[in-house]
């Protein structure tokens, strides 16, 4: 269909934005290591069920947006989300046709290797010491893979976004 | 994609050397400024609402308790006027410059986190108001941190208690100078290079020394929570607790320093000793 493309992207960059939202809204002290990296969760969803609209590119240009708005060094989740985006596109035949619960496995050990690189880029760029909290999230993250992805699947749908998929 | 990963390996490098890509990066802050603001509002408003819809009673027991507070804060003025004039005579005598207080302005933290391996908060204000980086903010209680990045509306400040800092401080009791650095959580900054016998007691106050030309001088830093000494080891641990609500408060104050406590051509001295150091 033409003209359905604008509004695919439409649809996909509203998930994007309650996906900053998310990440943005402040937690209470205690909390604040167990937020989940919603954004690459969204990611990752629409890399396995859209790849003809998101790809590298996509993961590329959404990652270094997100640089600018968490105040990281620019182009470190740029350089993240697109060998993500990578991996994820090279599985993704597999990828979908796996059990949930083997889906969220995989999102815990792409997570981890996520905040291995991030970890390495906080290291050189911001001079931290890391505690055993920073590796939360990829926890974070697979709890809540089985209810986002069922979320987004049914938002997709709805809305009939890449049906040729 | 390994172009791509190649770019963001380049922009990231860049925009940790050039201080022109690191300006383009404070510019272009402003984009993440509408996402920011749909974050911060609501909360601002149930802030707003919860504030609001206070009881009547409440309201005037805080009335009164303020008004008690003002009386003695008045009271404490006063005796301030006479002790600054005094000051300000004797300085004269000894004949240096004064501890004059330069402007302020205050600031509204952004409701927003940010990655919490890092200790940064946003202020809305930005190059508008005439900001410079290296300025430092404060609360009522204490030094906050300093303006790192400034972007057309908002800025980014780099809290004391990030591992990244450092404030001169003094003891205020002793007088002895020492170097206060972050932590890396929000409730504790750390003395270094403090050697075993130095005079140093739990409940102490730090207070900025102005060394660095940075701070103002005085300004209260933080208070000696814990002070170790183990045998063997050549310098003591000192944990401080920062006297700044650093993960309470909303309202900050932005100083502009107007004079150190230093003459001039000590701190002509300072200024070079610190760009060789940094070159």
């Amino acid at each position: 269909m033409k003209g359905s493309m604008t509004r695919d992207y439409l649809v996909i960059g509203f998930s994007f934005l309650i996906g900053m939202i998310l990440t943005l809204i402040p937690f209470p002290q205690w909390a604040v290591w167990l937020r989940p990296h919603w954004i690459l969760a969204i990611l990752i969803f629409w890399l396995m069920t859209a790849s003809h609209r998101v790809g590298i590119g996509f993961a590329w240009f959404i990652g270094l947006f997100m640089d600018l708005v968490a105040g990281t060094i620019l182009g470190q989740q740029a350089l993240i989300f697109c060998i993500t985006a990578y991996f994820v596109l090279k599985f993704q035949h597999w990828f979908v046709n796996v059990s949930i619960f083997q889906q969220t496995a995989i999102i815990f050990l792409l997570m981890l290797f996520n905040l291995t690189i991030d970890r390495c880029l906080l290291v050189i760029f911001q001079h931290t010491t890391v505690n055993w909290f920073f590796w939360l999230p990829a926890l974070t993250t697979a709890v809540i893979w089985p209810w986002l992805s069922g979320l987004l699947y049914i938002y997709q749908i709805k809305l009939r976004v890449a049906d040729v998929a | 994609m390994l172009f791509l990963a190649l770019i963001a390996v380049a922009i990231m490098f860049f925009d940790y050397r050039s201080p022109y890509v690191k300006t383009l990066h404070s510019k272009l802050s402003v984009l993440a400024f509408p996402i920011q603001v749909i974050v911060d509002e609501p909360i601002k408003w149930i802030h707003w609402a919860t504030t609001t819809l206070k009881l009547q009673r409440q309201l005037l027991e805080d009335n009164a308790k303020l008004h008690a507070q003002q009386l003695v804060m008045e009271s404490k003025l006063q005796k301030l006027l006479t002790l600054e004039k005094e000051n300000a005579q004797l300085r004269q005598l000894l004949q240096s410059t004064s501890l004059a207080n330069g402007k302020v302005i205050s600031a509204r933290l952004l409701a927003v986190a940010l990655n919490p391996a890092t200790q940064q908060v946003i202020i809305d204000r930005g190059s508008g108001d005439e900001l410079y980086l290296g300025q430092p903010v404060l609360d009522a209680y204490g030094v906050l941190g300093q303006v790192i990045s400034i972007g057309p509306l908002t800025s980014r400040v780099l809290l004391i208690t990030d591992i990244k800092s450092s404030v001169p401080v003094q003891n205020y009791r002793t007088g002895v100078r020492a170097i206060a650095i972050g932590s890396g959580s929000t409730s504790q900054l750390r003395l270094i290079n403090i050697p075993d016998n130095s005079d140093i007691q739990e409940g102490d106050l730090y207070v900025a020394s102005g060394m660095g030309l940075r701070f103002p001088v005085g300004y209260p830093v933080g208070v000696v929570a814990k002070s170790t000494l183990e045998a063997g080891e050549r310098f003591a641990t000192i944990a401080l607790i920062p006297t700044a609500h650093i993960d309470k408060s909303e309202q900050v104050l932005l100083a502009w320093p107007e004079q150190a406590a230093y003459d001039e051509a000590v701190q002509q001295q300072l200024k070079e000793a610190m760009s060789e150091k940094s070159s």
